[in-house]
């Protein structure tokens, strides 16, 4: 296993058994491997291509985790990653480079690319503020679009990850969505 | 906005939302209107939420997309070949935090130039990049050559950008992966990025992340310092410290803890996010310092966190344990700067530069100590027997020691390059050029140096100024440069002079000074640069040094507004200046030698005014009678007795100037025209290319050697010229044309002359011979008249001049008007017989009765002038 496997992997055991620390320091690491995941995959397509967002997910979790975790564990990266990428995406459209450098790293990397497209895509930000005030009101409603668009969960998993059943997972994705779009329209 | 619902409330509506949401059409409706009480003041909003339910995610999913598309695009970089406005992209050079760095071709102005994108987003960051440009740009307006010249910062297509000289060299980061950095040559690097900061401190900027990735240096040894201000770009908001992680939370909505670019430079106040000044570069400098004389970074770390907590706690190992001997003072240096307590380090780049350069000199002489235990006993004798020599010099008066350092054994040139304005003020923008032309006046007097006059250096007004180039440009070995800041009474002066072979600079200095007392200026920027040069002056030359009267402040202003006027070619305004500051000020040389040669010139560029050749005399009558070593006024008035006729009173006065200034090119220049005028045309070669020799602009724009015309000698003539395109040198161009033979190029000249400017003699006349080219005569010679007749309205002698007319008369054909006009300009005072003789453009009128004696008369005077100007 790759260093950072053995260290994520502890990590999202670790936090699984309640160590809440544990998921300070798994943080950075799923950071780094998203991002640079985010650049190098999406590097050699072209613009116009779309990116999707689970697919990133994905990547980054088959890089960085062995497959020997609990079903529990994986949600809980996916959680984290979901979260990471909803940052990633709406810092770069702020952007805000900012970096984590991870044990020893030095080197320039060459990911931190910064040439800006014509259009800005406002809309993520307005999406993302949005999701923000949503949480205010009613956490698990917000944590339901975050895990389901952003980290591309299926209803099974978003349930898992937050200790509740499918069913209750429609209706709160229901009522969140069409908060978000009454919301939205109205900016 | 509304107030986000009460808990309570928001459950119920989340309960009726729920509800209804699977109501048919008809039984929603009936559902809303039956609300009462409290649910009835949520009606509205059950009323949009039903509205907005079952749309598609896709209002969720584009957004993503879209952010994704952004992120996508902005990871590819730009091929080669790729147009930005004017600048094509050649190839990429570099990435670093903030951006990609581009070798691109500026396509306008035809050279390479470094492109940095940037990453920016008008949203959050526009304040952010107006800082970084303001720092930016008042960094690079210093002109200082330690800061990175930066050209352009603008954006196009989206693309945020950085236009800046491109340097050829390493960064010193690439340096120090092929190993740490000899002593001496450390020392060096650090002396000049301390300059840099020296200089941008001084004008409120701070740099804010200097590190090896941020300090190029140039194959010749030059260091140039970039990026300043471009920390600004991602600064925190105040009291947010850019390093440290925030606090961990424990639930999904922990952020992590986010680090902007690399802490191992920083200083501890830096890493906490408090307000900042220059000493924090300092420690940073203190910090670059240690890692090119160790290898090593002072503070290491595996993590970020470990890093910053090093730079809070830890004293970096000594220098002595991690590089091999390291000279104490050196060890010094760096620990005082790296001190945590900023009030304990140098409290400004200048203290830090002094303390750099006083040990550059130990290390040369080889007193510098050691950390190491051993002192290797070559260096322990060296430097006894050196005391030794020192305590004898010393005793003889010698500063003997001072040749230790690098001072070239061969005679300075030097130019003084015009100031450059930090504010960009209009009011102020006299006061560049004019006080550079200040000390080149002062510096003149010194024989020991050769400096450029104020006319070669002023093509460098407002331009970036690249050390290497000026010197190649000009051809000195020592350059000036500098710039101002006037803020209210104040007046900020920063200077380096620089030293070309080898590059390296010679002092670098800020000056203080009341705007009232702006004559000072001269007087200290002078004696900087001559004990700068370690110049040891004749008595005479100290005593001329500060022989000028005094001048009160707003004559002196106007002196230097009007000098400046001169020098962009507004004479009108020039005059103006000067007569009220002479008004203000009669006492005052140098204002009347600069007055008389407005008059001069404003003359000149119409064969000669009666009334402006009188004020002219006048005024420099007044400057010799105030001041009779100005040179100056001595090389004006030569000139003007010249055009007048009296070129037998120039030759002995210019010969006097040279005698006590021989290297004074535009005097030689000057001799060079007073010969010709009496036909002496080989000397008058000699001298003009004297002058050229001196000094390669020298009188760039005046009518070139003419006397390689009159010697025949078409094609050195014409490659005389200068490139300029003004209707003057346009007419030479076609003249010389047009005595080769090549009728239709010297036409084109011919006409294009005039068109810039019908009103100028010299253009009418080429018209004229161009109508005769076209077979026009008529045409022509209607022109001659009207320029002999305005010139004869205002007095005209100068003879050169009037000598065209008559020559454009005998081509077209009017003899009688030819003959009068050649009597004319002999009698003006213009009579090389040669010329005469050889002349093809007299031919028609050779056999005329009245032209052997118009030539006999020609030929004595020409053997008169021989005789008594021969050597």
């Amino acid at each position: 296993m790759a260093p950072d496997q053995q260290a994520v992997t502890r990590l999202l055991k670790q936090w699984g058994e309640g160590d809440k620390q544990a998921l300070d320091q798994l943080m950075p690491l799923v950071y780094d491997q998203l991002r640079s995941l985010a650049g190098r995959c999406l590097a050699s397509g072209r613009p116009e291509q779309t990116l999707r967002a689970t697919a990133l997910v994905n990547e980054a979790y088959v890089r960085l985790v062995h497959s020997d975790l609990t079903f529990n564990d994986r949600v809980h990266f996916f959680a984290v990653a979901a979260r990471l990428l909803r940052h990633i995406l709406v810092d770069h459209a702020r952007g805000l480079h900012r970096q984590k450098r991870g044990a020893g790293a030095e080197k320039l990397t060459l990911d931190e690319a910064v040439l800006v497209s014509p259009e800005t895509p406002s809309s993520i930000l307005d999406l993302d503020e949005a999701l923000s005030r949503l949480a205010e009101l009613d956490k698990r409603k917000a944590d339901v679009i975050e895990l389901l668009f952003f980290g591309g969960l299926t209803y099974d998993e978003v349930a898992a990850a937050l200790e509740i059943s499918a069913a209750t997972v429609h209706r709160e994705l229901r009522m969140a969505k069409a908060w978000l779009h009454k919301e939205l329209a109205a900016t | 906005m509304a107030p986000n619902p009460s808990p309570e409330r928001w459950k119920r509506l989340d309960q009726l939302f729920q509800h209804a949401a699977d109501l048919p059409g008809p039984e929603r409706a009936a559902l809303l209107a039956s609300l009462t009480g409290a649910d009835a003041e949520l009606r509205d909003e059950l009323a949009a939420l039903l509205a907005s339910d079952n749309e598609t995610t896709d209002f969720i999913q584009a957004p993503l997309r879209e952010a994704a598309g952004h992120m996508a695009a902005s990871q590819t970089t730009l091929a080669p070949g790729t147009q930005i406005g004017h600048y094509q992209i050649v190839s990429l050079v570099g990435s670093g935090g903030m951006g990609r760095v581009y070798l691109a071709h500026d396509t306008k102005l035809g050279r390479k130039v470094a492109f940095k994108t940037l990453a920016v987003n008008a949203l959050y960051d526009e304040r952010a990049l107006r800082r970084f440009e303001q720092e930016a740009r008042t960094a690079s307006a210093l002109n200082h050559p330690n800061i990175l010249t930066i050209y352009e910062i603008d954006q196009l297509d989206g693309i945020h950008f950085i236009v800046s000289e491109f340097v050829d060299g390493p960064n010193l980061r690439e340096r120090l992966r092929a190993g740490r950095i000899a002593p001496k040559e450390a020392v060096d690097i650090a002396a000049q990025i301390a300059a840099a900061l020296n200089a941008a401190h001084s004008v409120g900027v701070t740099h804010r992340d200097i590190k090896p990735e941020n300090v190029m240096v140039r194959t010749d040894g030059l260091v140039k310092v970039v990026d300043f201000g471009i920390a600004k770009l991602t600064e925190p908001p105040s009291g947010e410290s850019p390093v440290l992680p925030k606090p961990s939370s424990l639930t999904l909505t922990t952020q992590p803890g986010m680090v902007i670019g690399t802490a191992r430079y920083m200083s501890p106040e830096q890493v906490r996010g408090l307000a900042l000044d220059g000493r924090s570069d300092i420690f940073s400098l203190g910090a670059v310092l240690y890692e090119m004389v160790s290898g090593h970074a002072p503070f290491e770390g595996a993590t970020q966190s470990d890093v910053v907590a090093e730079i809070l706690k830890t004293d970096p190992k000594p220098l002595a344990q991690v590089g091999p001997s390291v000279p104490a003072g050196l060890d010094r240096i760096v620990s005082t700067a790296m001190n945590k307590d900023r009030d304990a380090r140098y409290q400004s780049a200048r203290e830090m530069s002094a303390a750099l350069q006083s040990l550059q000199k130990q290390m040369e002489l080889g007193t510098a100590g050691h950390t190491s235990a051993k002192v290797p006993f070559w260096r322990y004798r060296w430097a006894r027997a050196n005391a030794l020599a020192l305590l004898l010099m010393a005793a003889v008066g010698h500063f003997f020691w001072h040749q230790q350092t690098r001072l070239p054994t061969g005679h300075r040139t030097v130019a003084i390059l015009p100031f450059r304005n930090i504010r960009q003020d209009p009011a102020t923008e006299f006061l560049g050029f004019s006080l550079a032309d200040a000390v080149i006046t002062k510096l003149g007097y010194v024989s020991s140096l050769t400096i450029r006059p104020s006319s070669s250096i002023e093509q460098y007004r407002n331009k970036a100024i690249d050390p290497r180039r000026v010197g190649a440009e000009l051809n000195v070995n020592t350059i000036l440069t500098g710039s101002f800041l006037k803020d209210g009474d104040n007046l900020r002066i920063n200077a380096q002079l620089v030293d070309l072979r080898p590059m390296r600079i010679i002092w670098d200095d800020t000056i203080d000074i009341q705007y009232q007392n702006l004559l000072t200026v001269q007087d200290r920027v002078s004696q900087k640069i001559i004990s700068g040069l370690e110049l040891s002056l004749a008595p005479a030359e100290g005593a001329r040094l500060n022989a000028d009267h005094a001048i009160s402040q707003s004559a002196y202003e106007r002196y230097l507004r009007g000098v400046n006027d001169y020098a962009s070619d507004d004479f009108d305004h020039a005059i103006e200046e000067l007569e009220q500051s002479a008004a203000m000020e009669p006492n005052y040389a140098l204002t009347w030698a600069h007055l008389g040669r407005a008059y001069t010139t404003n003359a000149g560029l119409q064969f000669g005014g009666r009334e402006e050749y009188r004020k002219a005399q006048t005024a420099y009558e007044k400057a010799l009678a105030l001041n009779p070593d100005l040179i100056e006024a001595k090389i004006y008035e030569a000139n003007l007795l010249t055009d007048t006729g009296r070129a037998e009173q120039a030759i002995p006065l210019l010969r006097a100037a040279l005698a006590a200034n021989p290297n004074v090119a535009e005097a030689h220049w000057e001799l060079g025209y007073a010969y010709r005028y009496g036909g002496m045309l080989p000397e008058s070669v000699t001298e003009c290319e004297t002058a050229r020799r001196l000094d390669p602009n020298v009188k760039i724009n005046s009518s070139a050697l003419n006397t390689y015309f009159y010697l025949g000698e078409y094609d050195k003539f014409l490659a005389s010229l200068p490139n300029t395109d003004s209707a003057y040198i346009l007419f030479y161009r076609g003249l010389g044309e047009y005595y080769k033979g090549d009728d239709s190029t010297a036409e084109s000249h011919f006409d294009r002359a005039f068109e810039l400017n019908p009103a100028l003699p010299q253009a009418e006349i080429g018209k004229a011979l161009a109508d005769g080219c076209r077979h026009d005569p008529a045409a022509g010679r209607k022109l001659l008249h009207e320029a002999e007749d305005r010139a004869r309205d205002r007095g005209v002698t100068d003879g050169e001049g009037i000598y065209k007319i008559a020559q454009g008369y005998a081509v077209l054909g009017d003899s009688d008007s030819a003959l009068r006009v050649l009597r004319m300009s002999i009698d003006a005072g213009f009579f090389p017989y040669s010329y005469f003789q050889s002349d093809p453009l007299l031919n028609n009128i050779r056999r005329r009765p009245e032209f052997p004696a118009l030539m006999d008369g020609a030929r004595r005077r020409s053997e008169e002038f021989r005789t008594k100007f021969g050597r």
